[in-house]
């Protein structure tokens, strides 16, 4: 998931990402800014929480926060999440915002079938508050 | 599987133009002790530890999907017969099969035809592909629930996934770390390819022209006429052996001491 705010500076963040790819030979669009198209997916209160990764001249770069991440992740279910949530060590904390947030996306209306495959996979993770 | 096992895999592909957050050695050496990736082993390997990681499984399905033409097919099936141990057959199975969706005619086809699906377990149930869902009854239901046809076909659940293009690296990054694949991509994986392939990473594969068609998989006489043809273009030479008029030794071009 990326943001851009203002949303038009991704058009410069491009460019500079077209050459970066140039001089280090990566894949044309390694970075990929389609997917500011499930920025209605972030939970409500996300901006408060971003944590910064750095000033890069007039660029600062957030990331998302552990429990945004989580909560991300749990929507979208792939497999490589199932693994990055089991790396995470997800606790009991964490799965409360989670489902407060899913709860949120049924009001707000969102895709009924994956918040409910979001549930299960909610349901299923294991928690590791003990440690 | 001891985690290293998984870096070393990640960081092959990595050499291969995959990307992945790793650390690049600076010479290829350091991944390959022949100077060049062993593609063939890789994908055994693969089939071994790719289901600890999806983005792995996923980023080698992507890879064979743009560059399966590189595979040397003949040698891939020889090593499938030796090597790859029955339980991972599946796994490789259902990796050739999605990487060769939309490919006409199918790259993989006659490398699948020798691989089968996984056979039941002791309630003759499937299971997920991911062993992160393997161990949790409710990751295996739910990943039962999203698998895709293709792998149903196989009894490993997987979800359909896009191929991740926008994280392969150009191809002339990959061809000039990895110099052999030029010639791969000019054979477009034929019998030469597993030729080559096979004096390069194959212990003794030169020692005649039986030891070569064994190693590399092809018949006698397919090989013969495949020597003939890289013998004619000087990527190989041929000479009688010190020990016996009637063996020969080949030679690979890239080979230090090639005459």
């Amino acid at each position: 998931m990326m943001v851009s705010i203002p949303p038009d500076a991704m058009l410069a963040v491009e460019s500079a990402a077209a050459i970066v790819a140039e001089e280090l030979q990566l894949a044309h669009r390694w970075l990929n800014s389609d997917v500011q198209t499930r920025i209605d997916a972030l939970p409500h209160g996300w901006e408060r929480r971003k944590v910064l990764v750095g000033q890069f001249g007039r660029l600062r770069v957030f990331a998302a926060s552990r429990l945004d991440l989580i909560a991300m992740k749990v929507l979208a279910g792939r497999a490589q999440d199932i693994e990055d949530l089991n790396a995470m060590r997800v606790r009991a904390d964490d799965l409360r915002f989670v489902q407060t947030y899913l709860d949120d996306l049924t009001a707000r209306g969102s895709n009924r079938e994956q918040i409910e495959v979001a549930r299960m996979l909610l349901d299923a993770l294991e928690i590791h508050d003990a440690e | 599987m001891r985690s290293d096992e998984l870096d070393n895999l990640t960081r092959r592909w990595s050499s291969l133009g995959a990307g992945f957050d790793v650390e690049l050695p600076s010479a290829v050496g350091d991944l390959a002790p022949h100077g060049d990736i062993d593609l063939e082993r890789l994908l055994l390997d693969t089939a071994r530890y790719a289901p600890r990681s999806a983005r792995v499984f996923i980023m080698a399905a992507t890879w064979l999907h743009v560059f399966g033409d590189l595979v040397a097919k003949h040698r891939l099936k020889r090593l499938i017969r030796d090597e790859l141990e029955p339980e991972h057959h599946a796994t490789l199975g259902l990796l050739l099969d999605i990487a060769q969706q939309g490919s006409h005619p199918l790259e993989f086809q006659t490398v699948i035809k020798h691989l089968k699906p996984a056979p039941g377990q002791a309630q003759d149930v499937p299971q997920p592909l991911f062993y992160s869902a393997r161990t949790n009854a409710k990751l295996a239901e739910l990943a039962r629930r999203k698998a895709s046809p293709i792998s149903h076909r196989w009894n490993l659940w997987c979800e359909a996934f896009e191929f991740k293009l926008d994280a392969m690296r150009p191809a002339a990054w990959m061809m000039a770390r990895h110099p052999s694949l030029r010639t791969r991509a000019d054979f477009r994986g034929d019998l030469r390819a597993s030729i080559l392939a096979s004096l390069q990473h194959d212990a003794r594969a030169g020692e005649s022209e039986l030891r070569l068609a064994r190693m590399a998989g092809g018949s006698r006489a397919q090989v013969r006429s495949a020597i003939a043809n890289l013998v004619m273009t000087g990527r190989i030479a041929r000479r009688a052996s010190s020990a016996s008029r009637r063996e020969i030794t080949i030679q690979h071009a890239a080979s230090p001491d090639f005459e």
